[in-house]
C-alpha cells in the first residue's frame, strides 16, 4: 500500500516537475523570442539611421562642390565634357557666391 | 487515578478564542464569497483594467528612393513622453520633474495635467532627444503614471530639392501633397497592437501573445526622379529666380521615350523637414497646379495636327499680310510685318497670322479634335495630387475668335506638364505616353498601371516638325537664347500675356515659357520651363527669360547622362548665357 502511495505521489510530483520544467522552457524561448524582435528592430533602426545619415552625407548638394574641387585638381584643363561641365558649375558657384 | 478538574474561567477563555476564531473563519469566507462570487466580474474585470495594457505599434512608413536608388525620404524612430491623468497622484511632481527633463514651464505641464484629468493620456512631449529620455528615466517616476511611446518621423536627407514631388508629413504623420500623399496607401503600411501584463507595480511582466498584432511596414516606392538631374534643375531654376525675381517658376525634365519624369522642380520652394517656416505661397506646384494660356508653344502641335490630316503640306507658304489680318469682326496682328512664310517659317518666327489662316483649315471642330486627342481640358494622370485640368471649353461654346485665338494658344488653359507631355509626344514620333513618377515596385521599371500609351500623329508629321521647323526655332527663330556648343536642340518659345482683373489681357505681366529637348534624332530628354511674370532682366519674353534656362537644364542633364554630342565641338551658335538679353529673340 505505501508503496503503491509513493508511486503515484512520484508519479505526480515528476508530472509536475516535467509540466513546470517544460513551462519554464517555454516562457524563456518565448523572452528569446521578444529579445529577438526587439533585436531585430533595433537593427532595423539602426539601419535606417546609418543609411540616412550617409545619403545626408553623400546628398549632391552637398557633395558637388567638393567633387568640383576634385575635378579640377584631377583634370586641370577640362580634358572631357563632364569634368568641363563640373569646372563651369564649380566657376559659377564660386561667381554667383551660393551657397546652399 | 485522578481527572483533573477544568476551570470554569479556562474554559471560557478557550471557548472565547474558539469563537473569535470562528468569527474571523466566516467572515475570511464570506469575504472570499463576496469576491470570487457576488462581485467576481467586477473585481475580474478592474484585475484585468490594471494588469492588462494595449500598446500601439505603429507602423513604418516606407522609403522613398530615386531612379538610381538614392534615399529621398525616409523614417527614424523617436520617443515621445506621456502621462496617465487619472493616475497622476501628485501632478505638482510629476510635473515639475518632467517639465525639468524635457525643459519645459512646470506650471503650463501641470495645467495641462489637471485640464485632462478624466483623459487616460496626455502628450507631454514629443519628438524627444536621447538626453531627454535618459533624463527622463532617471526620474524614476511611478511607471503607472507615465510612459514613453514610440513614434515615426519622416526624414528628407535631400533637404529641399524635389520638395513638391515628395510632399511632406506632419507630427501625426499624415502627408500632405506629393508622392508621400498619392502613394499613402503603398507607403503607409498597417499599425499593430500589443496587448502586455503588468506587475502591482507597473513593470511588464509578459505580453500575450494571443492577443498581439505586429504592424505590417509600408512599402518602399522607386520614383522615376533622379536626384542629381533634379540638382542641376533646380540650380538653373534658383539662378532664374535670382536674375529674373519673377512670382513664381517651375521647370520639369522627362524622357519622351517613357514619359518618366526625371526632375521637376517650382518656385518659391519649402523645406519638408521645416514645413512650418514656409511662405504661404510656397506649396502649389505651379508644374501641374498651374493652368495659364499656353500662347505659341501650342503652335508646333497644330502644324503637326495639319500635317498629318493632310490639310498642310511642308512646302505650303501662307501669306501673312504685312502684320494685319481681318478675321471676321477682329484684326489680328503680328509683331512684325510678314509677307509671305513658309510653313516651316510660320513657326520660326512664330506668326500668329500664319497659325490663324492654319486654324481656318483645320476648322473649330479639327482644332477641338486635336486639343482634345493631345489631352488638353483633362488631368495627364501624373501621380501627383492636386494636378489641374486646365481649361479646354467644349465646342459648342467656340466662336469665330476661337478659329484664330486657339492656334495661337489663346482661349485655353494648360498646365507646363500638359504642355510638355504634348511636346514629348511629337518628340517621341507621334506617340503620347502619361507623364508618371512610379518607377514600378522594387523599381523594377514595370509599366505602371496609369500609364497611357497611344498614337496620335504619323510618323513623318511629327519629325518634320521637331527636326526641321522647331530646330530651326533655335538656330535662326525666336529661341535662338537656347543653342547650345555640344548638342543641337528643337524648341518653341511662348509668350502669354495674363489677364488684368478687368477680364482684358495685361500689357504688363506675362509668362514666359520655353519648351525643348535634344537631341533631335533620338530625343533623350524634354524640358520645360515656364517663368510667372519675370520683372528683372530687361524684357519678359519666353525666348530671352525662359530658353536660356531651358537650354541650361537640357546641357547639364545630357552630360551628365553622357549623351554624346551631336554638333562637333565649336561648330555652331556659342553657348546659351542665361539671362542676358537678346535683341533677335522674340515670342
Amino acid at each position: 500500500m505505501f508503496f503503491r502511495f509513493c508511486s503515484a505521489l512520484v508519479l505526480v510530483v515528476l508530472i509536475a516537475a516535467t509540466g513546470i520544467s517544460i513551462e519554464k522552457r517555454l516562457l524563456n524561448l518565448k523572452r528569446e523570442q521578444t529579445l529577438q524582435i526587439y533585436r531585430r528592430e533595433q537593427l532595423e533602426e539602426r539601419f535606417a539611421r546609418l543609411r540616412l545619415r550617409s545619403h545626408e552625407l553623400g546628398a549632391p548638394a552637398r557633395l558637388i562642390d567638393s567633387l568640383a574641387i576634385s575635378a579640377k585638381s584631377t583634370h586641370p584643363r577640362g580634358t572631357d565634357r563632364l569634368s568641363r561641365s563640373v569646372d563651369e558649375i564649380a566657376n559659377r558657384r564660386a561667381n554667383h557666391g551660393v551657397v546652399r | 487515578m485522578s481527572v483533573p478538574i477544568r476551570q470554569p474561567r479556562l474554559v471560557w477563555r478557550s471557548t472565547s478564542v474558539l469563537l473569535v476564531v470562528s468569527i474571523a473563519w466566516f467572515i475570511l469566507m464570506g469575504r472570499l464569497v463576496q469576491i470570487q462570487w457576488w462581485q467576481r466580474d467586477h473585481f475580474a474585470s478592474r484585475a484585468t483594467r490594471q494588469q492588462l495594457h494595449s500598446e500601439f505599434l505603429p507602423s513604418r512608413p516606407g522609403d522613398l528612393f530615386d531612379r538610381r536608388g538614392r534615399l529621398l525620404a525616409s523614417t527614424v524612430a523617436v520617443q515621445g513622453v506621456y502621462v496617465d491623468p487619472a493616475r497622476v497622484v501628485d501632478s505638482y511632481r510629476t510635473a515639475c520633474a518632467l517639465a525639468g527633463a524635457t525643459h519645459q514651464n512646470p506650471t503650463e505641464v501641470q495645467q495641462r495635467i489637471l485640464d485632462h484629468r478624466e483623459k487616460r493620456f496626455l502628450w507631454i512631449k514629443r519628438r524627444l532627444d536621447e538626453s531627454e529620455v535618459d533624463a527622463i528615466i532617471a526620474l524614476n517616476l511611478p511607471t503607472t503614471e507615465w510612459g514613453f511611446r514610440q513614434e515615426y518621423v519622416r526624414v528628407y536627407p535631400q533637404g529641399p530639392l524635389a520638395a513638391h514631388v515628395l510632399g511632406w508629413r506632419d507630427i501625426e504623420g499624415v502627408p500632405h501633397g506629393g508622392v508621400e500623399e498619392s502613394f499613402q496607401s503603398r507607403l503607409s503600411g498597417e499599425s499593430g497592437e500589443r496587448t502586455v501584463i503588468r506587475d502591482a507595480r507597473g513593470f511588464v511582466i509578459g505580453v500575450k501573445d494571443d492577443e498581439t498584432l505586429l504592424p505590417r511596414h509600408g512599402d518602399d516606392v522607386h520614383l522615376t526622379i533622379d536626384i542629381m538631374s533634379q540638382w542641376y534643375l533646380e540650380r538653373r531654376l534658383d539662378q532664374l529666380m535670382e536674375t529674373h525675381a519673377p512670382v513664381g517658376a517651375c521647370a520639369v525634365a522627362l524622357d519622351p521615350a517613357t514619359g518618366e519624369v526625371l526632375a521637376m522642380a517650382s518656385r518659391p520652394v519649402f523645406d519638408p523637414t521645416r514645413p512650418q517656416e514656409a511662405p504661404a505661397n510656397s506649396w502649389r506646384n505651379l508644374s501641374i497646379q498651374a493652368a495659364y494660356e499656353p500662347g505659341s508653344t501650342i503652335k508646333p502641335i497644330i502644324v503637326a495636327a495639319g500635317l498629318d490630316r493632310g490639310l498642310l503640306q511642308m512646302t505650303d507658304s501662307l501669306n501673312c499680310e504685312r502684320g494685319a489680318y481681318r478675321m471676321g469682326p477682329r484684326i489680328l496682328h503680328d509683331h512684325h510685318r510678314y509677307g509671305v512664310l513658309s510653313l516651316k517659317d510660320v513657326l520660326v518666327k512664330s506668326s500668329n497670322i500664319g497659325m490663324a489662316k492654319i486654324g481656318e483649315k483645320l476648322t473649330n471642330p479639327g482644332l477641338h479634335e486635336v486639343l482634345t486627342q493631345f489631352n488638353f481640358g483633362q488631368k495627364t494622370g501624373i501621380e501627383l495630387p492636386g494636378e489641374l485640368s486646365g481649361t479646354l471649353h467644349p465646342l459648342e461654346k467656340w466662336t469665330i475668335y476661337s478659329t484664330g485665338s486657339i492656334p495661337m494658344g489663346q482661349e485655353i488653359q494648360a498646365t507646363p506638364l500638359q504642355i510638355l507631355a504634348a511636346h514629348a509626344a511629337l518628340a517621341n514620333r507621334g506617340r503620347w505616353i502619361t507623364p508618371h513618377l512610379d518607377l514600378g515596385i522594387g523599381g523594377e521599371r514595370s509599366v505602371a498601371p496609369n500609364v497611357i500609351s497611344t498614337e496620335l500623329l504619323n510618323d513623318s508629321a511629327t519629325r518634320w516638325v521637331v527636326e526641321e521647323a522647331m530646330v530651326d526655332v533655335v538656330r535662326r527663330g525666336t529661341g535662338t537664347k537656347a543653342q547650345l556648343a555640344d548638342y543641337r536642340l528643337f524648341g518653341k518659345t511662348g509668350t502669354s500675356q495674363k489677364m488684368d482683373p478687368d477680364g482684358r489681357y495685361s500689357h504688363t505681366r506675362h509668362i514666359s515659357s520655353f519648351v525643348c529637348g535634344a537631341p533631335v534624332e533620338n530625343p533623350r530628354i524634354a524640358v520645360i520651363v515656364t517663368v510667372d511674370e519675370p520683372t528683372r532682366g530687361g524684357s519678359d519674353y519666353g525666348g530671352i527669360v525662359a530658353a536660356p534656362v531651358a537650354a541650361g537644364i537640357v546641357s547639364d542633364l545630357l552630360t551628365y547622362m553622357q549623351v554624346p554630342a551631336d554638333l562637333p565641338s565649336g561648330s555652331e551658335s556659342p553657348v546659351s548665357t542665361a539671362g542676358q538679353p537678346d535683341k533677335t529673340a522674340r515670342r
